[in-house]
């Protein structure tokens, strides 16, 4: 009613630095490892990269796989090495004259299918454009999932023309996709478990709204990436999403990121990831 | 008529004695006599007040005596003197006093009511002595005072700021009844008054503190309402939340640990407009009185403090009505006797907002509604009323009900025709809140010595949130519907019954006992309909839990000079299969250590069943109350305070400290935030310990035309919790370490009067981040990641604020009205109500800082005929 907004000069003190490890491995890439450090909340430089940093890839069976290569502005990466599914792998991590250690599993292989495509009135929404997917869950053991859609569309202005890509917010009323609190976190990257349909095929309904019908718009293709996601990927990406939604409410808790490395921030996480693209004239 | 005469002149003749018997013994005078004998300190005294004493020597002990008055009354003097060897006196004729050995005599009760003059209110917490002897008591929450004497000639003197204190001069020698009227003095109007016995204050307990319906009309107030408990910020150890808010964190405890009781019903939410303002309409409030130590043993069910709200029971005069006019909300209120014989009375009051029907207003104004068809809007209501019966002075009963509650809605509503199709949309969101209390109370003295009140009454108090959705399009052909409905509400309902029994057992011994019970129903519902889909849900949750309390409490007088209440209250908790038995003792005492010096020490131990679980810090009305499980135990609480205060001229000092523990006090898990559910809550919360300590100071100066006081508290306020911060302590939210306030009221004349307030305290406690990282490619800030330190590891610019306000009355033979004009932080402070981190206009990370209320002037008009 009356509020009003001002900056405010805050007396931060200044804590040590501390280690950030940003990976996501998968099965189609190269394993890239990104080092950097924290820094204060009011220090607007770019991220400094630790010194003396050394990154080895091991297994537990086989010890050293490799060792990655300084790609440069702490960017470290294999040139040949690709995780497998469901393999294990141990990251030595040097840096700042300390060493981390990372144990990260990776997650079963992805069987899943596009099964329909339709544009729908969805509560009221006009041109929602839904899909239907199958999703086999394959072993007993606990598997995680997540879903989000990109969308490639051309802007126009006048005689302007922009290309714009952007990940869409997916909407759904499917109970296996909505029945975990922590989905309501983001709908950009919607995140589920297989909790109610274990070793069994899910069959999943889920959209987005908002795609078609604009006059200055025209979407062009459609990216959706299903991934399989390790325990600790779930729990990282679930606690990123969860952080990322507190982060401008001044009234919550603070949300710390569950990584999966220890005295330091970040985690390396593995994934699977099929991407379904649909293009349209 | 010659014997009407005689009669006359007799009674005459029997006052002017009383009268001067008075005037003797009420003599000042002063002495400082350091050891010597019974007899020659009486010699001295003699020569000093003008008496002769008269007395035999045997009865007279042996032994050196000291005796110090100054500028004391002779009965005093004689008292001080004579009662610690058993010895009485009594005026015989003239100036004479016979001195004889105390025996046993008869005792004889005075008993009534203590009315107001004007309004017929019966007053509360009157002070009520006999001048002789100073034996004493107070009128209780009925307005009912019984005082058992030796039988002789007494002198009854009823006193309470602001009223004349009246005087009755009476030879006790029956039981007798005496209602008594007292009239306002309008040179006499301290804003708050504390409780205080026969001129020296022997009653005084500087942790309660008494508010009544007059003192309420000279506290600063804003948008022209007067907000009691915004005034009970400004009195040491009472601490607000942020700015705006009327949560009250008294010594250390949250604002859920405050038993708001209205007529004996626990209040769940006392907040209107997200705690801009309370639920307490100041036309219907009689008294109000705060307890933040030496808790009664009659209140139970939470750890800090009591706030004991009583409403007018009417005017049994005439009929009145106030129509008031301010910026935010107006008020109507009427009360009166009903029938010819005024043994009936009622009182009804309402209140409401009306910023949305300015805001409909300038909407209907506005040329872009078509284009732009959202309609926002919020308001609040409340209505009291209560009627009462009084079958005699012995028995009377009450009916009240209080109804209230918020609405915050967003509706949105869109028609589209064309030759092809029509489209309708609407869509409406709502948030709303409120409390429901019926309340009935039965007053009965069943002997002169003891009465009884019965209490049975129901409250209600829910939250929830709407969400409705409907659309529609329909063509020559196709015809298609959606809708799409959530609601969901939180409802804690009470059903509660109690008696308590008062009973004056001797002339020192004033007993206090009662029995209750209380049915609590926790109910969650959600309903959700969506026609596409053809799915409909409905969850309904209810859980039961009965609470049950007995105490009984003793009020001793010991000596003239010592007084003891020491009592015990005993709970027991049921909730399915699981029962908590707790026993609460509670004492305080208070020693006269001079005419114008007390002491004061209190224990009290407390618990809490109910678990408040918020959803921010803010204080806003996403509350959830739920009950102790047996995972989640019963809130505990030890206090210790102690005090001195010392009273000279029209000014008190008080300073007090304190030292409390709490244990098994919740709060949520680091991680852990509010989803809008109470499922799985116990998992979400964990339970620490609280410690918090401090020193009170208050001064107030409560005569003449310039009033006022000076409130200063030093005070720390931690918690421990395993799962929060490492396990390490940290400092509460709400600790201020320096907590200062400034009140003064100014009567320039019987037309305008005006007040001023300035607060200063420490700043909140706060989290926030102290470093960042960025995850994923590129520097947006989407891709940061905030780092944080230890719990509140930050604290706000310190808060202060003055506020001001004046009032021009004006008195007409048939009604009176008066003009106020105000305003709320008159230079503009800026007080964050919360901090966050943020982007500038470069792109850079800075903290930004949001306030809620600027300079705010007000104005408001009432009127009362």
């Amino acid at each position: 009613m009356f509020a009003c907004k001002r900056e405010i000069i805050v007396d931060i003190p200044n804590r040590e630095a501390s280690l950030v490890v940003d990976s996501e491995i998968s099965p189609d890439s190269f394993i890239k490892v990104k080092l950097s450090r924290t820094q204060n909340i009011t220090d607007n430089n770019p991220p400094k990269i630790p010194f003396n940093c050394l990154i080895e890839v091991m297994d537990k069976d086989t010890g050293i796989l490799d060792v990655l290569t300084d790609m440069g502005k702490g960017v470290f990466a294999s040139n040949f090495l690709k995780p497998s599914a469901g393999k294990t792998y141990l990251f030595r991590i040097t840096a700042d004259s300390r060493t981390y250690w990372v144990n990260e599993r990776m997650p079963d292989s992805l069987k899943c299918k596009v099964m329909d495509t339709s544009r729908i009135i969805f509560q009221g929404k006009q041109n929602f454009y839904q899909f239907t997917l199958d999703l086999e869950d394959q072993s007993n053991r606990g598997n995680y999932y997540g879903l989000r859609l990109k969308r490639h569309y051309k802007q126009f202005a006048g005689t302007d023309t922009t290309i714009i890509s952007e990940w869409v917010t997916i909407e759904s009323l499917d109970f296996l996709l909505t029945e975990n609190p922590a989905t309501r976190f983001s709908n950009r990257h919607l995140l589920f478990n297989d909790k109610y349909f274990g070793n069994m095929t899910a069959n999943l309904k889920f959209g987005a709204n908002g795609l078609f019908g604009k006059s200055n718009e025209r979407t062009y293709l459609l990216e959706l990436y299903v991934s399989s996601y390790s325990e600790s990927a779930y729990n990282f990406y679930t606690s990123l999403n969860e952080h990322l939604f507190y982060q401008n409410d001044p009234f919550s808790q603070p949300t710390l990121l569950k990584g999966n490395i220890s005295e330091a921030f970040g985690a390396i996480v593995g994934s699977y990831t099929q991407v379904f693209k649909f293009e349209f004239n | 008529m010659r014997r009407i005469l005689f009669l006359g002149l007799l009674l005459l003749a029997y006052s002017n004695i009383v009268v001067s018997q008075s005037d003797i013994l009420g003599r000042k005078i002063s002495c400082k006599i350091k050891q010597k004998s019974i007899p020659e300190i009486l010699k001295e005294i003699e020569s000093k007040a003008g008496v002769s004493f008269n007395y035999n020597l045997k009865i007279i002990p042996d032994g050196k005596y000291n005796l110090n008055a100054k500028n004391e009354e002779l009965n005093v003097v004689l008292v001080k003197l004579l009662t610690p060897h058993k010895l009485v006196f009594s005026l015989l004729y003239g100036n004479y006093i016979v001195i004889n050995k105390s025996e046993k005599t008869d005792k004889f009760t005075i008993s009534g009511y203590v009315f107001d003059e004007t309004s017929g209110e019966k007053l509360i917490g009157v002070t009520v002595y006999n001048v002789y002897d100073l034996k004493n008591t107070t009128t209780n929450q009925d307005g009912y005072y019984s005082l058992t004497l030796n039988s002789d000639s007494v002198k009854i003197r009823f006193s309470q700021y602001p009223f004349v204190s009246k005087s009755f001069s009476l030879l006790l020698n029956n039981n007798m009844k005496l209602n008594v009227e007292m009239k306002e003095n309008p040179l006499i109007l301290p804003a708050f008054r504390v409780t205080s016995g026969p001129e020296n204050q022997i009653n005084h307990k500087p942790d309660e503190i008494n508010l009544s319906s007059r003192n309420m009309k000279r506290l600063p107030f804003l948008f022209g309402e007067t907000d009691v408990l915004k005034g009970l910020q400004l009195l040491p150890g009472i601490s607000s939340g942020n700015d705006g808010t009327i949560g009250l964190n008294i010594r250390g405890g949250g604002p859920d640990q405050n038993l708001i009781l209205l007529d004996d019903v626990p209040i769940y939410n006392p907040s209107h407009i997200y705690g801009f303002f309370s639920v307490f309409n100041s036309d219907v409030i009689k008294d109000v009185k705060l307890l933040k130590g030496g808790m009664s043993a009659r209140y139970s069910g939470r750890l800090s403090s009591v706030i004991d709200v009583r409403t007018k029971d009417g005017n049994n005069k005439k009929i009145t009505t106030q129509i008031s006019a301010g910026l935010l909300s107006s008020k109507l209120t009427i009360d009166g006797p009903l029938g010819k014989n005024k043994k009936t009375t009622f009182i009804l009051s309402g209140r409401r907002s009306f910023f949305d029907l300015f805001y409909d207003l300038y909407s209907d104004k506005n040329i872009f509604k078509s284009i732009n068809p959202l309609r926002t809007g919020y308001y609040f209501y409340d209505a009291n009323g209560k009627i009462n019966h009084a079958f005699s002075d012995k028995h009377q009963i009450a009916f009240g009900f209080y109804v209230g509650g918020d609405n915050v809605f967003i509706r949105n509503s869109f028609t589209l025709k064309d030759p092809e199709k029509v489209i309708k949309e609407k869509d409406a969101q709502n948030v709303f809140w409120g409390n429901r209390v019926y309340s009935f109370r039965d007053h009965h003295v069943w002997t002169p010595k003891i009465s009884g009140r019965l209490n049975i009454s129901y409250s209600n108090y829910n939250f929830g949130n709407k969400s409705n959705y409907e659309y529609s399009e329909s063509n020559d052909s196709v015809q298609l519907e959606n809708s799409y409905n959530y609601e969901f509400e939180s409802i804690i309902r009470n059903s509660i019954a109690s008696y308590h029994l008062e009973a004056k057992v001797f002339d020192w011994l004033n007993v206090k006992s009662g029995v209750g019970g209380i049915y609590h129903q926790f109910e969650r519902r959600i309903f959700s309909s969506d026609k596409i889909i053809n799915q409909t849900k409905t969850e309904n949750r209810i859980s039961n839990a009965m609470e049950m309390n007995a105490y009984g409490e003793m009020l001793i007088k010991i000596r003239r000079n010592v007084e003891i209440n020491a009592g015990l209250n005993a709970s027991r908790f049921n909730l399915a299969t699981n029962s908590y038995n707790l026993y609460q003792p509670r004492f305080s005492a208070n020693y006269k250590l001079s005419k114008s010096m007390n002491l004061h020490a209190g224990y009290q131990k407390t618990n809490q069943f109910l678990h408040l679980l918020t959803s921010t810090n803010s204080g806003m009305p996403l509350d959830l109350w739920l009950p102790s499980t047996d995972k989640i135990k019963p809130e505990q609480s030890k206090m210790l305070s102690g005090g001195i205060n010392f009273a000279k001229g029209d000014y008190i000092f008080n300073l007090e400290a304190f030292n409390k523990t709490m244990d098994g006090i919740i709060e949520y898990k680091d991680q852990a935030n509010y989803i809008g559910s109470d499922v799985d809550w116990e998992n979400k919360v964990t339970t620490g310990k609280g410690i918090a300590y401090g020193y009170e100071f208050l001064a107030e100066k409560r005569n003449g035309n310039t009033q006022g006081w000076i409130s200063y508290t030093l005070s720390w306020n931690y918690r421990k919790f395993n799962d929060i911060n490492g396990g390490k302590m940290y400092p509460y939210k709400y600790d201020r370490r320096h907590n200062f306030a400034f009140f003064v009221n100014h009567n320039f004349n019987r037309k305008i009067d005006a007040s001023l307030s300035w607060v200063f305290t420490t700043g909140a406690n706060y989290t926030l981040p102290e470093q960042v990282y960025y995850i994923g490619s590129g520097l947006s800030p989407q891709n940061v990641i905030y780092v944080y330190g230890e719990r509140n590891n930050f604290k706000f610019p310190n808060y202060h604020r003055l506020d001001f306000g004046i009032n021009f009355k004006k008195y007409h033979k048939r009604y009176y009205r008066i003009f106020s004009i105000g305003a709320y932080n008159v230079y503009n402070r800026l007080n964050p109500f919360y901090i966050t981190p943020a982007y500038n206009q470069s792109g850079d990370r800075i903290f930004e800082a949001v306030s809620l209320f600027p300079v705010l002037p007000s104005i408001n008009y009432k009127i009362q005929f």
